[in-house]
C-alpha cells in the first residue's frame, strides 16, 4: 500500500485528522515484536467511536500484553471512502496505517443495529470477503462483542466468533489460545472450536436454527456434541481489581465525549422495563471512591484533560455519591478540572459545590422521564414521579440553566392516547415552574425540548415479547404530540419511524436477516444510524427480494413460549423472570429496585456470588 | 512573567487545525503543570497565543507561541517540561523571556517563509528559474480568492517577496517563498501554488503538491526582517 499518497488523500478529506492517528498516548509498537496484531474496529466514524468508554478499556487492555499490538480503525466518512475506492487504498488502522487485511484479529464492537452495514462495508473496504463461508487461513479472524452480541443472529454470517459479556478476562483466554494455536500451526476451524471451550464464547458456524413454517424459530441447536449448547455472558467479579486505563488517548478533533471518563460502577439495579442495558449487564458491581481518585488522578495527569465525567447507567445510585464528588472537585480545583455531573439527582450538597466551582458548564441539563403519565412510567417500572420531575426543574432553574431537555418514548407497550397527552400536560408545568421561580421579570426566555423516540422491543427485556407499533400508528402519535406541544417556549422533535422499525427488526432478528443486510448494503445503505444517509426504500426493497417480511420480526405479538433465536444465549437474567415482569408490566405493577432487595432475576448471579 | 517559545510540527501531525492545537497546547501545559496565567473575568481562560495560524497539512518548523505565567520559571525547565509531555511530531525548540510591553507576536508577525515541494512534471522541460522571473517581473498577479463570502479578485504580487529555486530533481521542484501573512495582508501558501499553476497553464491538482513547509516567521524591527527568536531575552523591567 503507498501510505504516502494514503497521506496525501487525506489531505483532501474533509477531517483529515479522522484518519491521521497520532495522538497523545497512542501506543506504538514494533510490529515485528508481536506475535498478535489485532484491530479494534468500531463501526462509525472516529469522533463517535473515540467517544466509546469500551473501546478506550480493550485498546489499552490487548496492548498491555507484550505479544500483541492493538490498533484503532474506524469507518471512513464517505468522502474519504470514495477517495480509497477509486485509488485502492484498502482500510487501515491508524497507528501503522497497515491494511487491517494483514492483521491476525479484527474485533468490531456491536453498540447499536443501525451499524450492521457499516461493518460489512468495512471489511468490504478492508478488502476482506464479508462471510465466514468465503474466508480462508490468510484471512484476519473476524470477531465482535458489546450489547448486540447477545443477539448477533443476524449477524451470524459474518462473525467468526463472538464474545458474550465483559471482556476483560475473556480477551485474555482467547489471545492466549490464539497466540498457542499460531505456534501449533492449528487450522482456523481447529482454533474456534477450541475456543468454544472457553466460557462465553460463541462461534455461530457451529449453530444451527431450524424454522417452523410460519416463520418463527424452532431451534438454534449446536451441530457438533463438543461445543455448548448454551453460552453464558462473561462477568467480571470485582471492578476495583479488574483493568481500567490510567491512560486514554486524547483526541486532536473534538469529539462527541471529549473527557475523562470514570466507570464509577455496571450494571443497574432500577429494573426499567424497556432497558437492555439494565438487564444484560447485570449484576451491580462498584468501584471504591479510592480506586476512583486513584484513577482520576493518573488520568489527568496522563491526559491533560479539562473535564472528568462519572461514568455508569445511573450515576445518581452510586452509594458513596457524595463522598466521590466532594473529593474530586477539592482535588483538581487547583488544576481547573472540571467535573461534569448527573443532571437529575442535583442534590443540595452538590449544588453547594458546584457553586464554588469554576467551569461547570451551564449548556443544558436533560431529564429521561421516558413517558408522560404516571400510569405508564408505572407499566415501563421507570420509578420517577412528577413531583421528582417538577422539583428537579426548579431546582435546575433556581441555580441558572434555563434551557432543559426531556425524552419520552412513545409505542410503549400499555400506552393510550391520554398518556401521550399527559406529556403535554407536563411541558406546559415545566414552562410555568420556570415563570414562578424567576425573581424578577424579564431575563432570559426558558427552552424546553421534549424529543421522543420510538419504542424498539429488545431481546433480553421483559417487553421482549410485545409488537413494536406500526410506523403508521407512531407517525399518528407523534402529529398528536407536534399538536399537544405547541406551547411557546418548548420545542419538540422526533425521529424517523422507518428507523426504529429496522432497529427493531434487527435487534430481534434471526440468521435470515444476513441476506438482507448484505443486499441492503450492496445498494448503497451505509450509516444508516444518520438520518441524511438513511434509505428507507432500499431497505424495503432488500427485504422483499429477499422474501422477508419487516413486520414479522418488529410487529408481531410474540406467544408465551415461543422460541426466541436468542435463547441460546443465557444473559443470566433468566426467561422466567422476564416474564413475569411484563405481566407486571401490564398491570402496572412496580418492582423494586433490588439494591433494596433481591427481586429474584437470577438463580445463576445469586449461585456465583455476584449478588449478595 | 511573559515567554515567547518556537516549536515544530512535522508530517505525524500536520493534519491538526488550529483550533484543534490550541486545545492541544492548553491540555499539555496542564499536564507539563506549567503556572499559565488566566485572564480575570467571567469565564478564565489562559493567557497564551500563537504569532501566526498554520494551515491544515503544512508542516513547520518556525511555530512560536506566546504565553504569559503567574510565576517565574526557567525558560529551559519549561522547555524540558513541555517536550516530556507533547506528542510526537511537536517539539518545542527555545524559550526566552519577552518584555510584556511589547505587543504581542500575533500582531507584530507580517512575513512567512515557506519551503513549497512541487512535483516536477507541469515544469518539465522549462528553465524554472527564467520562469519565476518572469512570474515575477509582472507588476500585478490577479487571484481569485473563493471563500464564504464569496469570490474576490486581488493582487497578489505585493505579497510576494521572494520566490528562490533551491533544489531540482527528476521528481521534484523545491521553492523558497517569502509571503506576507497576518492580519494587514496575508497569502497563502496554497494560493501561490494555485496561481503558479495557472500561469504556466496547468490545472492545479493536489497530487502536483509534495508538501508545504514553514521554515519561520518575521517581523520588522528598525527596517530589518527579524524573526521572533531576536526579540528575546529581555528581562522584565515594568
Ligand atoms: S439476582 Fe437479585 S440482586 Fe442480583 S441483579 Fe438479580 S434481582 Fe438484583
Amino acid at each position: 500500500m503507498d501510505k504516502q499518497l494514503l497521506d496525501r488523500l487525506m489531505g483532501q478529506a474533509e477531517k483529515p485528522v479522522r484518519y491521521m492517528g497520532n495522538e497523545l498516548n497512542m501506543v506504538i509498537k514494533n510490529i515485528d515484536s508481536v506475535d498478535i496484531r489485532f484491530a479494534f474496529a468500531f463501526p462509525d466514524i472516529y469522533e463517535i467511536g473515540m467517544s466509546h468508554l469500551g473501546m478506550k478499556i480493550m485498546y489499552h487492555l490487548i496492548n498491555e500484553r507484550e505479544d500483541s499490538y492493538c490498533e484503532r480503525v474506524f469507518a471512513p466518512w464517505t468522502d474519504m471512502e470514495e477517495l480509497m475506492r477509486q485509488y485502492d487504498i484498502p482500510l487501515f488502522a491508524l497507528e501503522t496505517k497497515d491494511p487491517i487485511k494483514d492483521f491476525d484479529i479484527i474485533g468490531f464492537t456491536l453498540q447499536y443495529e443501525m451499524s450492521y452495514t457499516n461493518i460489512l462495508n468495512m471489511l468490504d473496504l478492508g478488502q476482506i470477503p464479508l462471510t465466514w463461508a468465503q474466508r480462508n487461513e490468510d484471512h484476519p479472524l473476524i470477531i465482535g462483542g458489546g450489547p448486540c452480541a447477545y443477539n448477533i443472529e443476524p449477524m451470524a454470517d459474518f462473525f467468526d466468533l463472538v464474545v458474550m459479556g465483559e471482556g476483560e478476562e475473556v480477551i485474555h483466554e482467547l489471545l492466549d489460545l490464539y497466540s498457542e494455536g499460531k505456534k501449533q500451526g492449528l487450522k482456523r476451524t481447529e482454533f474456534l472450536y477450541k475456543a468454544t471451550d472457553i466460557k462465553g464464547i460463541y462461534v455461530p458456524r457451529f449453530y444451527e436454527a431450524r424454522y417452523a413454517d410460519d416463520g418463527r424459530v424452532l431451534e438454534v441447536l449446536p451441530v457438533d456434541k463438543g461445543v455448548p449448547p448454551v453460552i453464558s455472558k462473561r462477568v467480571v467479579k470485582n471492578l476495583d481489581k479488574v483493568f481500567y486505563p490510567e491512560t486514554m488517548i486524547v483526541p486532536y478533533m473534538d469529539i462527541v465525549h471529549d473527557r475523562i471518563m470514570l466507570e464509577i460502577f455496571r450494571g443497574c439495579t432500577k429494573g426499567c422495563r424497556f432497558c437492555q442495558a439494565g438487564m444484560i449487564y447485570r449484576p451491580v458491581r462498584e468501584k471504591s471512591p479510592q480506586r476512583l481518585l486513584e484513577l482520576a488522578e493518573k488520568l489527568v495527569e496522563n491526559t491533560g484533560y479539562e473535564e472528568i465525567s462519572l461514568s455508569s447507567l445511573s450515576t445518581g445510585d452510586y452509594s458513596q455519591l457524595e463522598e466521590l464528588v466532594k473529593e474530586l472537585m477539592i482535588r483538581f480545583k487547583e488544576k481547573r478540572v472540571a467535573l461534569s455531573l448527573p443532571s437529575l439527582r442535583l442534590d443540595s450538597f452538590v449544588k453547594d459545590l458546584t457553586h464554588e466551582v469554576q467551569g461547570v458548564r451551564k449548556t443544558g441539563l436533560t431529564f429521561a422521564p421516558e413517558a408522560g403519565s404516571q400510569r405508564l412510567r408505572d407499566v415501563i417500572n421507570k420509578g420517577i414521579t412528577e413531583g421528582d420531575l417538577i422539583r428537579s426543574a426548579e431546582d435546575a432553574f433556581k441555580s441558572g440553566w434555563t434551557r432543559l431537555k426531556f425524552y419520552f418514548m412513545i409505542g410503549l407497550p400499555e400506552e393510550r392516547e391520554e398518556d401521550l397527552k399527559e406529556i403535554g400536560t407536563l411541558a406546559r408545568k415545566i414552562k410555568d415552574c420556570y415563570f414562578d421561580t424567576r425573581k424578577t421579570k424579564g431575563g432570559p426566555m426558558p427552552r424546553i425540548s421534549i424529543s421522543t423516540s420510538s419504542f424498539v422491543p429488545k431481546p433480553f427485556t421483559p417487553f421482549q415479547w410485545v409488537a413494536q407499533s406500526s410506523m403508521e400508528e407512531l407517525a399518528d402519535k407523534q402529529k398528536l404530540l407536534q399538536d399537544v406541544l405547541r406551547i411557546r417556549h418548548v420545542t419538540y422533535t422526533w425521529n424517523d419511524p422507518g428507523a426504529s422499525l429496522l432497529e427493531a427488526v434487527f435487534a430481534r432478528g434471526d440468521r435470515r436477516l444476513g441476506k438482507v443486510l448484505i443486499r441492503a448494503w450492496q445498494s448503497g445503505c451505509i450509516f444508516d444510524g444518520w438520518a441524511e444517509h438513511f434509505k428507507f426504500d432500499a431497505w424495503m426493497a432488500a427485504f422483499e427480494k429477499e422474501g422477508l417480511d419487516p413486520h414479522f420480526y418488529a410487529n408481531r405479538v410474540r406467544d408465551k413460549d415461543e422460541i426466541f433465536p436468542w435463547d441460546h444465549i443465557d444473559v443470566k437474567v433468566t426467561k422466567k423472570y422476564l416474564w413475569a415482569e411484563y405481566q407486571k408490566a401490564v398491570r402496572a405493577e412496580l418492582t423494586q429496585d433490588c439494591r433494596l432487595g433481591c427481586t429474584g432475576c437470577s438463580p445463576g448471579l445469586l449461585g456465583e456470588g455476584l449478588c449478595p | 512573567m511573559r515567554l515567547i517559545a518556537r516549536y515544530t510540527k512535522d508530517e505525524r501531525v500536520k493534519y491538526i487545525s488550529h483550533l484543534d492545537f490550541m486545545r492541544l497546547l492548553q491540555r499539555t501545559l496542564r499536564r507539563a503543570d506549567i503556572p499559565v496565567a488566566y485572564s480575570q473575568g467571567f469565564s478564565p481562560h489562559p493567557k497564551l497565543s500563537f504569532a501566526s495560524a498554520l494551515a491544515v497539512g503544512v508542516t513547520s518548523e518556525g511555530e512560536y507561541m506566546d504565553i504569559y505565567l503567574d510565576k517565574e520559571m526557567d525558560p529551559k525547565l519549561f522547555l524540558t517540561r513541555m517536550n516530556e509531555k507533547l506528542p510526537l511530531g511537536i517539539r518545542f525548540m527555545e524559550a526566552v523571556t519577552l518584555q510584556a510591553k511589547i505587543p504581542s507576536l500575533m500582531s507584530l508577525i507580517e512575513r512567512a517563509e515557506y519551503r513549497i515541494s512541487l512535483s516536477h512534471k507541469p515544469f518539465w522541460g522549462r528553465n524554472i528559474v527564467e520562469l519565476i522571473q518572469k512570474f515575477m517581473s509582472r507588476g500585478e498577479i490577479l487571484f481569485t480568492r473563493v471563500n464564504k463570502r464569496g469570490r474576490n479578485q486581488v493582487d497578489i504580487r505585493k505579497m510576494i517577496h521572494n520566490i528562490r529555486l533551491t533544489e531540482q530533481s527528476e521528481e521534484k521542484i523545491v521553492l523558497d517563498v517569502v509571503l506576507s501573512t497576518g492580519s494587514r495582508a496575508n497569502l497563502r501558501p496554497e494560493h501561490l501554488i494555485e496561481a503558479l499553476f495557472d500561469f504556466i497553464n496547468v490545472e492545479p491538482n493536489p497530487e502536483l503538491n509534495l508538501g508545504i513547509h514553514r521554515r519561520d516567521l518575521y517581523l520588522n524591527k528598525n527596517g530589518a526582517w527579524i524573526s521572533p527568536k531576536g526579540l528575546g531575552g529581555g528581562q522584565e523591567i515594568d
